[in-house]
Order: structure tokens, then C-alpha cells, then sequence
């Protein structure tokens, strides 16, 4: 049982050393003003690197939010796993509010089974108790899994640590382009190619299900265009659209049954919804602007676009079947590729003006717009499952690379990759 | 959108054609008066004042110029192909440059258009593709649909100087595929951009 145990953990070891070496984003939390909760996860008891990594994953989690500010391991007084084994007093001095402690155990079919507590040092009780099942050869997710829960547990929304995101790269390999359609944890770490082509992969949308994705492939040898659904599970690739012209912008309606994208084969860009089920296709606008970047209110009664037909481009928004379209962007200059928060009061855009193009945030309600990001040439934002962050891409020396920023602004950190990555869509829940 | 017209007798027929171009291409961008351009301006147009970005890359593979002119011939009969590549000839002008947020195509390339025009006029089974390009800025969808009205814009050239419209087919590559990297308007110039490519058929 303990060399099973053993070559288990070794393999495990391996697989970590193995890690860094293919793409990994590096999350590194550049700046975070508020104030954030000082806590300790303490290395769970049990065994070896595997619990001590674990917590250390998970302690990176919260950091990254900004929310939290974990303890760091060499500061910690003492390794406690279980309740009795806190010295309060002592815990106290280090100035964290709450410690998580735990331990690590075969569950007896081949996997772990973690148990864990969130005390209170002050008051010298337990905040919450929790138990997650994680598979031997899946120890980020574990930790995510365990980082989901003290986040719920103190800020009162789900987590987003087991989220995944979809981005595309591009590089030179030996003077020819490689476009890479890639999916990754919400870190960068695990990376997979999804699909690769020396033709540009653009505009990742994920199905509301986190099932499927859809872009757009180039084929340039046929001079088209192909707008696709690729199912992450069984591989199957579907062609939804290859007309003459632009085949483009993907986006699932809530419920998955309807995808609204960009076609040009009747002349002008217009957006048009289509039923994956009955093969309907139905045009939404009728302009003689560029109109495109469709996005659904979350409950599927709304679409916002992308058009110039006042002159610069800016954000519109009309019933998802079409007909009286309202315009919802007046600040900046432009305003391009909204999209909605999981609550539907917030929208997250490109803002072009004196700044370039930045990431803002439209608070619906108060139609105050906030500048997120700093420029010059950012794109893409897309929020977390929970609304509380955002992705984006922004261009710099080296190529672009993607960004994390808290929603209200306060918090950024960086997933850093050598060449070019851009386009981040980032999952539907996942947890 | 103001469009002038030119004085010249000599280009006056064909102002109007372009004219009628920039109204059929309703809603197009570009809101500011475009300046009145020299029809012989040697180089592209400084784009309308925009934020200038300072120390950035442009994104995506560079595309590898010598093998355009290999590419953009391919479906041109070889006893033909000097005439494109002369100099003085205006078919070997096969890439057309526009102005920021603009698809209205500069006067500068009405020459080259109409000889493009008259070729494919009296060759029906040759096919030409117009690739759309624009610059980094702004969104990658906005800039495909940007790229594909600009394609759409040499389309309406072509076809009303007597191209036939089955022998032309667009594609827009939006920002995906800068001839020039840089961050800057130099850069920025000659990235917006139709490329007339001859296909094999």
C-alpha cells in the first residue's frame, strides 16, 4: 500500500517538475491596494510535497484576487494540521485573522481525500469544516478545489480557481506563422493545444456549458474563412458557416441552442443568430455600417454589437431577435466588443480615446464607465465566472501577453508567456 | 462623410464612379473630412491623429514580402506577368493603402484600379482575390469587418471600371496579418492595405 502510495507521489513529482517547461502563464500579482483578508493555510499533515504544494497552490489562488493575503510559508509558527494542535497565542502574533488546517488522506481507491478547517485565531473557533475528494495525479485541482472554498467562504461568491481559459498564440516557427487554439487552467498551468494551423485562429468563444468551443479558422489556400464548433471532449469539429466573406465573432446564446456571429456574404457585415438545432439562420441588422462583436445579455433576451453607423464605433444593444437598436456607449471616443458579467449589470469593453484602447467597466445601473486597464492597446476583455475579474490581452515589447485585473480596477496581475498570446475567453463556471 | 471632387477634366469621370462608391458604401467610417489628396501623393496618407502608441509590437507573424509578388501572380499567365511586374505599368500596383478607419479608396490608385479593372475585363476566366488588411488598433472583429469593407471598396472599383463580379471574391485578414511591425504610423500606413491577389483556378 505505502510503494503504491509512493510511485503514486513520484509520478506526481515528475509530472510538477514537468510543468513549467511547456507554456505556463506565470501569475505574478503586480499591485494590490485594498485591504486583504491575512490568512494561513498551513501545509496540511499527511505527507510530503504533495500537501505542502498544495496549500501553497491554493495560498496563490487567494492571492491572486487580491482579496487575501496568504501567509508565507516561513513565517508560519508551527505546522498544526488539526484543531488541537493550534497555539492561538502564538498564531495571533503573525497578524492572520484565520488559519486553514488539514490533512491528507488515501480515501483507499487510489485517490485522496482532504479534510480541512478554517479557524478564527481570535475568537478560537471554526469558521467552516470541508471535505474534497481529489483524484492522485490532480493536485492544482485539489488545491483550487480547496481555494474555492475559502474564497465562498469569506467573500460570499463562488470561486473561479477550477475555471479554464481558452486563448490562441501565434508564432514564427522557422519563418512560417503557427496560430495555436490553446485551453488552460485559469492560471496558464496545463495547457493544451486545442487545434493548430499556419492560418490565424481567431475569436474563442465557450459554449455556457464549458463543453465546446467556437471560432474562426482561416483557410487561406481556399481563401475562405470557417466558423466552427470544436467539442473539447470528443474532438468533433463542426462547420457552421463558410460563406464567401467574413464568417466571424461567435457568441453562444445563454442556452446553448444559438450562436450570433458576423457574416458578409449578403455584402455588409451584419449580424445574424443561428439555431444549432433547427440550422435557422436569421440576419438581426440591417445596416450599411460594420456591424459585429454580438454579445448575449445573460438572459438571452439582448444582444449588444459592435458598429460604426454613428461614425466611430460603439457599442448598441436591441432584442436578440432583432428589430430597435439603441445605442449604450458615450464615453471615450470608441467603444468596441462588450460584453456582459454573469449578473447582466455590467459590461466589460474596449474604450478607445487619448489612452488608446483600454479595458473599461459599464456599470449598467449608474451607466458609469470605469477605465480598468492602462493601455495603449488592449483588447479582448472577457470576466471571470463569478464577475469579479477580467481578462484581456494587451499588446507590448515581445508580443502581446494577458492580464488579469480585479473588476473594480484595484488589483492586477499578469500571466507572462514568451511569443504572442491573445484573445482570452475566459470559461463558464467549472466549479 | 465629404467627398471632393477633382477639377481635372481627364479625372472627372472617374471621381464620379468613386464618388458613387463612397455613398453606395453607406455608414462608412472615418466621420472627419478626409483631406484632399494629390492624385500622384507618393506615399500613403498620414492616417487622422490618433493616440500614438509608443514601444509596442505589432502582433501576429510578419508576412514575408518577396512572396507576395510570387503569390499575388499565380494565376496569371506567365507571357502576362512582365506586365505586372514592370514598374511603370500600373498592374504592378497590387496593393492598395487607406486611410485610419477609412475604405474609401485613395485617388492616388484609381490609375491602378482601372488597369486592374480592364485586365480582368478582357480575361473572364482570370480570378482575383482582394485581402483586407487594417492596422493593430482597435478590436480584431471590428478590424476584420473593417478589412472586408475595404476589400468590398476595390470590389466596387473593379466591378463599375467592367471586371465581372463572379471573377472577384474578398478576404479579410482584419489586423492578423501586418506587413509591417511597429507601433507606429509608418508602421501603421502600410498595414492598412488591399492585397489584389491573382488565384490559380
Amino acid at each position: 500500500m505505502m510503494s503504491m502510495r509512493r510511485i503514486r507521489l513520484m509520478g506526481l513529482l515528475l509530472g510538477l517538475l514537468a510543468l513549467p517547461a511547456q507554456a505556463a502563464l506565470e501569475v505574478n500579482v503586480r499591485e494590490g491596494v485594498r485591504a486583504a483578508l491575512p490568512i494561513a493555510l498551513v501545509p496540511f499533515g499527511g505527507t510530503d510535497q504533495f500537501d505542502v504544494s498544495l496549500t501553497e497552490i491554493a495560498s496563490q489562488d487567494l492571492a491572486t484576487t487580491g482579496l487575501f493575503k496568504p501567509l508565507a510559508r516561513d513565517r508560519m509558527l508551527g505546522q498544526p494540521s488539526r484543531v488541537e494542535q493550534i497555539n492561538y497565542a502564538n498564531w495571533r502574533t503573525t497578524e492572520v485573522d484565520n488559519i486553514v488546517v488539514g490533512s491528507v488522506a488515501p480515501d483507499g481507491n487510489g485517490n485522496y481525500r482532504i479534510t480541512f478547517k478554517i479557524v478564527d485565531v481570535y475568537k478560537e473557533s471554526t469558521v467552516g469544516s470541508y471535505q474534497v475528494f481529489a483524484k492522485s495525479n490532480d493536485l492544482r485541482s485539489a488545491a483550487h478545489m480547496v481555494a474555492n472554498l475559502v474564497y465562498e467562504q469569506f467573500i460570499g461568491k463562488k470561486g473561479y480557481f477550477l475555471s479554464r481559459l481558452a486563448y490562441v498564440t501565434a508564432r514564427n516557427e522557422g519563418g512560417t506563422p503557427r496560430y495555436r487554439l490553446m485551453v488552460s487552467d485559469y492560471d496558464g498551468q496545463n495547457p493544451r493545444v486545442i487545434q493548430s494551423s499556419r492560418d490565424p485562429i481567431l475569436s474563442p468563444a465557450w459554449a455556457p456549458n464549458g463543453s465546446q468551443l467556437a471560432y474562426v479558422a482561416f483557410d487561406v489556400d481556399r481563401g475562405r474563412t470557417v466558423l466552427r464548433t470544436h467539442d473539447l471532449n470528443t474532438g468533433d469539429i463542426r462547420e457552421v458557416s463558410a460563406r464567401q466573406g467574413i464568417n466571424g465573432a461567435p457568441a453562444w446564446s445563454p442556452d446553448g441552442s444559438k450562436l450570433a456571429m458576423t457574416l458578409s456574404f449578403r455584402g455588409n457585415p451584419e449580424i445574424y443568430t443561428y439555431d444549432l438545432g433547427s440550422k435557422k439562420l436569421s440576419q438581426v441588422t440591417f445596416h450599411g455600417a460594420i456591424d459585429t462583436e454580438p454579445a448575449w445579455s445573460p438572459d438571452g433576451q439582448y444582444i449588444v454589437f459592435t458598429s460604426d453607423r454613428g461614425g466611430k464605433p460603439q457599442v448598441y444593444r436591441m432584442r436578440a431577435t432583432g428589430g430597435q437598436v439603441e445605442r449604450m456607449t458615450f464615453s471615450g471616443e470608441s467603444n468596441q466588443r462588450a460584453s456582459f458579467g454573469p449578473d447582466g449589470d455590467k459590461m466589460t469593453l474596449v474604450q478607445g480615446g487619448d489612452g488608446g484602447f483600454r479595458i473599461a467597466v459599464l456599470d449598467l445601473n449608474t451607466n458609469n464607465t470605469r477605465i480598468v486597464s492602462r493601455g495603449p492597446l488592449d483588447e479582448s476583455p472577457s470576466f471571470a465566472p463569478n464577475g469579479q475579474a477580467i481578462i484581456y490581452a494587451k499588446s507590448g515589447r515581445g508580443g502581446a501577453n494577458l492580464a488579469v485585473v480585479s473588476s473594480d480596477g484595484e488589483v492586477r496581475s499578469e500571466l507572462a508567456q514568451s511569443g504572442d498570446v491573445r484573445e482570452p475567453a475566459w470559461s463558464p463556471a467549472g466549479y | 462623410m465629404k467627398t471632393q471632387f477633382a477639377t481635372s477634366q481627364r479625372k472627372y469621370a472617374l471621381r464620379l464612379v468613386f464618388a458613387s462608391l463612397v455613398i453606395a458604401l453607406a455608414g462608412c467610417a472615418g466621420n472627419e473630412p478626409l483631406p484632399d489628396e494629390p492624385v500622384d501623393a507618393p506615399v500613403p496618407q498620414q492616417a487622422e491623429q490618433r493616440p500614438a502608441s509608443s514601444g509596442g509590437t505589432a502582433s501576429g507573424p510578419q508576412i514575408d514580402a518577396s512572396r507576395l509578388n510570387e503569390r499575388g501572380l499565380q494565376g496569371i499567365p506567365m507571357e502576362d506577368r512582365a506586365m505586372f511586374l514592370d514598374p511603370n505599368n500600373p498592374l504592378s500596383t497590387r496593393i492598395i493603402y487607406f486611410d485610419f478607419d477609412s475604405s474609401q479608396i485613395p485617388a492616388r490608385f484609381e490609375q491602378a484600379i482601372t488597369a486592374h479593372a480592364n485586365y480582368l475585363a478582357n480575361h473572364r476566366n482570370i480570378t482575383l482575390r482582394l485581402e483586407g488588411h487594417t492596422d493593430e488598433r482597435g478590436t480584431r472583429e471590428y478590424n476584420v469587418g473593417l478589412g472586408e469593407r475595404r476589400a468590398q471598396a476595390v470590389e466596387r472599383g473593379l466591378t463599375l471600371s467592367g471586371a465581372g463580379a463572379e471573377q472577384i471574391t474578398t478576404l479579410s485578414f482584419g489586423e492578423e496579418r501586418p506587413a509591417a511591425f511597429g507601433s507606429d504610423d509608418s508602421a501603421y500606413d502600410k498595414n492598412r492595405r488591399v492585397e489584389l491577389i491573382y488565384v490559380k483556378r
